[in-house]
């Protein structure tokens, strides 16, 4: 039988940044599974060491195309003159903004599924390529397959696999391609402006050995306040529920779960938060969870390791002494 | 005068609030519908609004025609339903080919807040061949034969001048609707909704709904596992300094 062919497309641009090692990983994994090839689809600059590198994490072969600007419309067209050429059983995209949109036009222009957002992929002899994401209900993962498809894509979250060097010595093939199409990009645009912006830096949220979360039970500033203040106390970053956020206390980059971030700290303590599936699955990497509540039914004590029945301000009050 | 098509979904209101029941207009939706009606006072433009889904999708349709616009395509039948986003593209761009091909500006939501999935805007823009800008956050003008809009990415804000057509994926929302006039609400209850069926589109069966979909659920699987909790009791201080002794250690 012949190999499937799992793609891992690199939208980094001039080098292989973690991101993808992160994908290479689980493509790797899930070509011992279904008897994959794993390809490294990438476009951009950059130099052929670079390119060795994807062997560290499990690649089989690179696909490079060398190209000066990083526009999804081009993408798109050197993508398919590829993909029309040798083919692909999965593609697996990060999901940054610009592979969001690039997977987007991708699964539109050859309608194919996508899943957005994956936490999860594995291999079943019965499903074929199953995507794990949050279901719309609370408490739940729905398990995705395409249908009537000719691959299946996906985008997937940053930090949900873990990034892997394997310990065999693998023969990586480098395919430069040559794209015979034109490299114009769009022009019917015109950028009047363009302040640049600060990287939103993660790192204290990446690092961050306690982190303290809000939900909708923080009802007032008062006891958001206190709980910022208990947070410069013991070096803890606030981190909200998507409700929060959506609520303006707090900025979306420190949104915790599917839509936002996932974190992995050593203590994690829930304040006012019900424990939804969407919010539980950005912390369920934390070595400890605390959780305060006023519900002693409230789901969030499912996964707690600590369980605290109380009014959030008055616990934080006193807390706070 | 500019055409300007606004895709509408309406999703469950317990979203943003657990007492809300129903359906509500898109917040991602609602902030698009609230800017044109802003442009509206001082811009020749025409707002098409244009919706798939079933009965319960009413109320929400009647407050975009009370807020901003002039028509609404209302893509409801059963036929339709369980679309994922390829099916949901595919019906959307036949409506926008068959019933506005002239449409200068095509406007979605980045998200909705029930699917989350943020991919439709992007597949729509592929499938109608228009020109797509993502992570907008704000429109500042429509032109005679262009748009500016302000557009802000991971690590950039830019202000850009977009020639039409075009497809936004707007990433602004809005969760209560500000401008709702009572008058223009109470016209909008006795408006005429016109209501498309798949066979009124022309659009196979094969091709929406779920028949149409490329990704299906398999199943739901609880992948968050139940652990043994130790519950602390006594008085709020007890509480207090026993977590208190738990971020010293
Ligand atoms: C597609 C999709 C994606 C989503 N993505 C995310 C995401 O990334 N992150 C996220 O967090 N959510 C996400 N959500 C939303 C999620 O489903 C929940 O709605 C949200 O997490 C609930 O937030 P909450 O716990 O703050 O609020 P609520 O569910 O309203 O819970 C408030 C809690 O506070 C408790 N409480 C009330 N008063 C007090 C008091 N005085 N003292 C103590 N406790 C009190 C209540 O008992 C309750 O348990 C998503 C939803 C969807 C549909």
């Amino acid at each position: 039988m012949d190999k499937r062919n799992i793609w891992v497309v690199c939208d980094a641009f001039d080098h292989v940044d973690s991101f993808t090692g992160q994908l290479i990983s689980k493509a790797y994994q899930l070509s011992k599974e279904s008897n994959g090839c794993v390809q490294v689809i990438f476009l951009g600059d950059t130099s052929e060491d670079e390119l060795k590198r994807c062997a560290l994490y499990g690649a089989d072969e690179v696909v490079y195309q060398h190209c000066e600007t990083k526009d999804e419309r081009l993408w798109l067209d050197i993508l398919s003159d590829i993909y029309s050429s040798i083919g692909a059983d999965v593609i697996m995209f990060t999901n940054s903004d610009f592979s969001k949109t690039l997977s987007s036009f991708f699964a539109s222009r050859f309608e194919v599924g996508l899943t957005a957002d994956c936490i999860d992929i594995c291999f079943e002899d019965e499903n074929g390529f199953v995507f794990e994401r949050a279901a719309m209900s609370d408490s739940v993962q729905a398990r995705i397959i395409c249908i009537d498809s000719q691959c299946c894509t996906c985008t997937v979250k940053k930090n949900a696999f873990v990034e892997n060097v394997i310990n065999e010595v693998k023969e990586l093939s480098i395919r430069k391609w040559d794209y015979k199409g034109s490299f114009n990009t769009d022009d019917t645009y015109e950028v009047i402006s363009c302040v640049k912006r600060e990287i939103e830096n993660s790192a204290d949220l990446d690092n961050a050995k306690i982190v303290f979360g809000v939900g909708r039970g923080v009802k007032d500033k008062e006891t958001f306040d206190l709980i910022c203040q208990a947070g410069k106390k013991y070096n803890a970053v606030v981190v909200g529920t998507k409700c929060v956020v959506d609520d303006g206390l707090l900025p979306k980059k420190y949104q915790v779960g599917q839509s936002g971030r996932s974190i992995a700290p050593d203590i994690y303590i829930a304040f006012g938060i019900s424990g939804a599936n969407q919010h539980l699955v950005g912390i369920r990497n934390s070595r400890q969870i605390i959780a305060v509540n006023n519900n002693e039914n409230a789901p969030i004590f499912n996964i707690a390791d600590v369980k605290i029945v109380a009014d959030v301000k008055e616990f934080i009050k006193e807390f706070s002494e | 005068m500019i055409k300007i098509v606004v895709c509408l979904k309406m999703v469950p209101g317990k979203l943003i609030d657990a007492e809300r029941s129903g359906l509500i207009i898109n917040p991602y939706d609602l902030f698009v519908l609230e800017k044109l009606a802003e442009f509206k006072k001082t811009t020749d433009i025409s707002v098409i609004g244009i919706c798939m889904g079933g009965e319960s999708a009413r109320e929400g349709l009647v407050r975009s025609k009370a807020l901003v616009c002039d028509d609404i395509y209302w893509l409801n039948d059963i036929k339709f339903a369980q679309a994922d986003t390829i099916a949901t593209t595919k019906t959307l761009s036949a409506a926008i080919k068959k019933y506005i091909p002239d449409a200068d500006a095509v406007i979605c939501g980045g998200h909705a807040i029930d699917g989350e999935t943020g991919q439709v805007p992007a597949e729509l823009s592929e499938k109608l061949g228009i020109t797509y800008f993502s992570s907008v956050a704000d429109i500042e003008s429509f032109g005679h034969d262009s748009a500016v809009i302000v557009k802000k990415d991971e690590g950039s804000e830019m202000t850009v001048r977009c020639r039409y057509p075009f497809l936004l994926s707007v990433d602004s929302f809005l969760t209560y609707a500000s401008n709702l006039n009572i008058i223009a609400l109470k016209r909008a209850q006795k408006w005429e909704y016109k209501i498309i069926s798949s066979e009124e589109l022309g659009i196979a069966q094969t091709d929406c709904g779920a028949a149409g979909s490329k990704t299906k659920v398999i199943n739901s699987v609880n992948i968050i596992y139940k652990k043994e909790s130790i519950e602390v009791g006594g008085s709020i201080k007890e509480k207090a300094d026993h977590v208190k002794k738990l971020l010293q250690q």
